[in-house]
């Protein structure tokens, strides 16, 4: 009996915060299209769908899609970008790229990383690798980032995002081990909501 | 040109029975036939002669045979149909109107962020499709074999609506109209809307199997052939301020609506006869097939299926 009152109360309250909620809400959630030549990660897309996805060997390390998938946090001189997600779905981890000497004003500004690539193993660049709480500077034997397109999105001739889409690809140690993160491509807007310069 | 021959036959046999008479047409048809065959042996003979093939590929002159055979059968199916039968002529209007289901034309660039919901059992994102077809007709049907078999041509005239909308719980989905170096713009839709209507012949074949008292129950299969009469686009934003854009943001999809239509159908229905020789039919169409291409430009429609009603009145009283 309480079931079948507790269901169509629920129905309704979803609704109403369905019908509530803020437009671009669905420009922040994450779409998920997997690619069937690469099962477990996204396809490579350019539309902003807010999904990474790389083989650490053979396993996936993809975003889910209840964290935020992606955050870049400028200091004073360097650009981080941090990709959140699970390894084999179930092992929260994060991925940082850090790049010194660049240093974005607003998210707007994000377009100048179009077409750019990045060596992994120069001097200007660090990535680290987080898991269990753990932060391991990685030691790459050879890797790039590579940033395929930027690009400013407007909704209804709105600034609303920058889009930015690439692919990455690194082979580095994990306990001592030789690994390849392999197949790595993303797809991430960047708003206000996660784009940090302080 | 079946329908042509079928409607120059009609109409002879109008003139030919005036007074509401009943007629037998075997001698004038075996004479029709007689005349066919010969002028076509005789325009055959001359093609030879004349050596037309010659410069002809394979392909073209297999194809002039194909041809030839096609008509020369479908006179052969008419005259075998025609012989030594009493016949009937009903003249009459239908009305019919359906659903029709399609793929999303790949020319729009729809981002894929909608809510699932259940289509025909299955669940589905992305934007929902409401398509319709509505058509009435005008049609001469000719009762060809004891009140069960039929041949029906006429004039129709179709209307297609078709509606591209946010999943099931989205006011609106997002559209990608523009992607260049200075930026991709998104614009929120509403509603895509299209209209387009066609004037068409259907051609259709009706058998009655069934006869209780008044009431047959028949199956039919047609086609009809046609041309695009009007089409017309419009798009509803979430935002008013985007009206102004709206042939801009319509154009980013170059399908061009295709000016001929054709598809290729088949029912089943249930016919009712009142003694003054009245007949109204319901029908079910069947999932039918589009034999054109792009007859609408927003999905690619592949089937259509609806109901059909209809109302015949006889121009000779019934024996």
């Amino acid at each position: 009996m309480k079931k079948t009152i507790l269901l169509p109360v629920l129905s309704i309250l979803m609704l109403i915060v369905a019908g509530c909620s803020n437009e671009d809400y669905r420009l922040n959630k994450s779409v998920f299209i997997e690619d069937i030549t690469n099962p477990g990660l996204p396809e490579y897309s350019e539309w902003g769908y807010n999904t990474f996805g790389a083989y650490i060997d053979r396993v996936p390390f993809v975003s889910d899609m209840v964290n935020l998938p992606a955050k870049i946090i400028v200091n004073p001189d360097t650009f981080n970008l941090v990709l959140n997600g699970k390894i084999n779905n179930s092992e929260p981890a994060s991925l940082k790229f850090r790049i010194f000497g660049y240093a974005p004003a607003t998210y707007s500004d994000l377009v100048s990383l179009n077409g750019k690539s990045y060596n992994l193993k120069d001097n200007s660049c660090l990535v680290e690798l987080t898991e269990a709480g753990n932060v391991t500077p990685l030691k790459i034997i050879s890797g790039e980032l590579k940033f395929v397109r930027a690009q400013k999105l407007f909704v209804d001739k709105e600034l609303v995002k920058t889009i930015l889409s690439g692919t990455f690809h690194i082979q580095t140690f994990r306990k001592n081990e030789p690994i390849t993160i392999s197949g790595g491509r993303f797809d991430l807007g960047f708003g206000t909501e996660n784009f940090y310069n302080f | 040109m079946l329908t042509i021959i079928l409607l120059l036959t009609i109409i002879s046999l109008k003139i030919k029975t005036k007074g509401g008479m009943n007629y037998r047409i075997s001698e004038k048809s075996t004479t029709f036939w007689f005349t066919v065959s010969s002028f076509t042996k005789r325009k055959f003979q001359q093609a030879k002669q004349n050596n037309i093939f010659a410069n002809k590929s394979s392909a073209q002159r297999e194809q002039f045979m194909k041809k030839t055979g096609i008509l020369l059968l479908s006179l052969l199916l008419i005259q075998s149909l025609f012989a030594q039968e009493n016949h009937r002529i009903l003249l009459g209007f239908d009305f019919g109107g359906g659903t029709v289901a399609g793929e999303l034309s790949n020319n729009w660039s729809i981002r894929q962020d909608l809510s699932s919901y259940s289509d025909y059992g299955n669940f589905s994102s992305g934007v929902r499709n409401e398509s319709s077809i509505m058509y009435f007709s005008f049609k001469p049907e000719l009762i060809i074999k004891q009140n069960r078999l039929s041949l029906l041509s006429g004039l129709r005239f179709t209307l297609f609506d078709s509606y591209l909308k946010g999943g099931i719980n989205d006011e609106y989905f997002f559209l990608r109209y523009k992607s260049a170096p200075s930026g991709t713009e998104f614009a929120r839709i509403s509603t895509l809307s299209e209209t387009v209507s066609y004037l068409s012949i259907p051609l259709e074949l009706k058998y009655v199997p069934i006869q209780i008292s008044n009431v047959g129950f028949y199956a039919k299969v047609g086609t009809e052939a046609g041309v695009k009469l009007n089409s017309k686009k419009s798009i509803a934003f979430t935002s008013e301020t985007m009206n102004e854009y709206s042939e801009e943001i319509l154009n980013t999809n170059p399908t061009k609506i295709n000016s001929m239509y054709s598809t290729i159908y088949g029912a089943f229905g249930v016919r009712w006869e009142s003694l003054k020789g009245t007949q109204v039919n319901m029908e079910w169409v069947l999932p039918s097939q589009f034999l054109t291409k792009n007859n609408l430009s927003q999905i690619t429609p592949e089937m259509y299926s609806g109901f059909q009603l209809s109302v015949m009145f006889p121009l000779q009283k019934t024996k």
